[in-house]
């Protein structure tokens, strides 16, 4: 009887901050996010980052110190969710003759059901700003497979 | 109408890299591995729009850098190999032969890989350097284990040591069972 499985983990991919709406630069760029707090800390429950460390796309459009001039939060600058995933697998296999076998498999995929959130809603100009919208790439609830092959 | 501009000196993009890795033979069948692992690519391929209007007031077309000289007011997608990568890593492994019941590889990096967009340039062409930061890709911690267990069940071993013969039977049975099955079906479609 066999206990085989690849369990992996690695630490969040960067994004970064911007706001889709780049009337006050009166140019074609993409408008990068005016910070001016901590974006990490006091992070809103359920939130991957905190949108209120950056200036309201309202403030930038009428506020006239924002005119004609990109933000100040680094490109990826924030940090997304963290991955990991165990894949387990319960195998055993029955001889029936000496050339005939038959090879019994439980698959487990994604084992302890980790949900693997992809990168939050960058866009401060959208209300559901900072919430986790969608799964990592790859990300899968729990699997199972089971098989039996026959082997000769 | 809109314009491409390629230049006749175009560098070539080159990547140079480098390790150095020491392995060990902690204890039989048992091996360590500790490597730096770092790369640097110099003239990435990279475009833009040369003629961009400058974030400014008044008409954007008029911002134009081409605008005030000749009046040009459409993009130019202008070729360049002026981009840089790095990468560099501590890569840890290590590995365990199967010989008694199990087998694993480990392998942990820590790493940090730096450019300038993982495409083209996310932001104003005019601001290169404020394109610099960690690629869209860059992972700082990053493990793996793969393992292979022989539980202590079966024949010769601690638990269930009679296990493996009796669930034999009970298979060749089930086999026997079957092929009776399929031998009477195929008979009585005959009649």
């Amino acid at each position: 009887m066999q206990f085989t499985g690849l369990t992996t983990a690695y630490t969040g991919r960067p994004f970064t901050p911007i706001y889709s709406n780049n009337t006050s630069l009166n140019s074609d760029f993409t408008l990068r996010a005016f910070q001016i707090g901590d974006p990490q800390a006091n992070v809103p429950r359920g939130a991957g980052f905190r949108a209120a460390a950056y200036v309201p796309i309202v403030t930038v459009l009428n506020n006239p110190a924002f005119a004609f001039r990109e933000g100040n939060a680094g490109r990826n600058s924030l940090r997304g969710p963290n991955f990991f995933e165990a894949d387990w697998e319960l195998g055993k296999t029955f001889m029936i003759t000496e050339r005939q076998s038959l090879a019994l498999a439980w698959q487990n995929f994604n084992v302890f059901n980790n949900v693997n959130r992809g990168l939050p809603v960058n866009d401060l100009t959208s209300s559901n700003v900072g919430s986790f919208t969608s799964l990592e790439t790859f990300a899968r609830p729990r699997t199972m497979q089971f098989s039996l092959r026959y082997k000769f | 109408m809109s314009a491409t501009g390629i230049p006749l000196n175009r560098k070539t993009g080159y990547v140079e890299m480098y390790n150095l890795a020491v392995q060990r033979e902690l204890a039989k069948n048992l091996s360590f591995q500790i490597a730096y692992v770092g790369n640097q690519a110099r003239h990435l391929f990279d475009f833009f729009n040369a003629n961009a209007p400058v974030p400014g007031p008044g008409l954007s077309n008029n911002n134009r850098p081409l605008f005030p000289g000749f009046g040009y007011t459409q993009d130019i997608t202008a070729f360049a190999n002026d981009l840089s990568s790095n990468y560099n890593s501590l890569q840890v492994s290590a590995e365990k032969r199967l010989s008694t019941a199990y087998s694993f590889t480990a392998q942990y990096t820590y790493s940090k890989t730096l450019n300038f967009g993982d495409n083209s340039r996310e932001f104003g062409p005019f601001q290169l350097q404020t394109q610099h930061g960690p690629a869209g890709f860059d992972r700082t911690h990053s493990f793996a284990l793969g393992h292979v267990i022989e539980l202590p069940v079966g024949p010769g071993r601690k638990f269930f040591t009679n296990m493996n013969k009796a669930e034999t039977s009970l298979l060749v049975d089930a086999i026997h069972w079957a092929d009776h099955c399929l031998h009477w079906t195929s008979v009585h479609a005959h009649l």
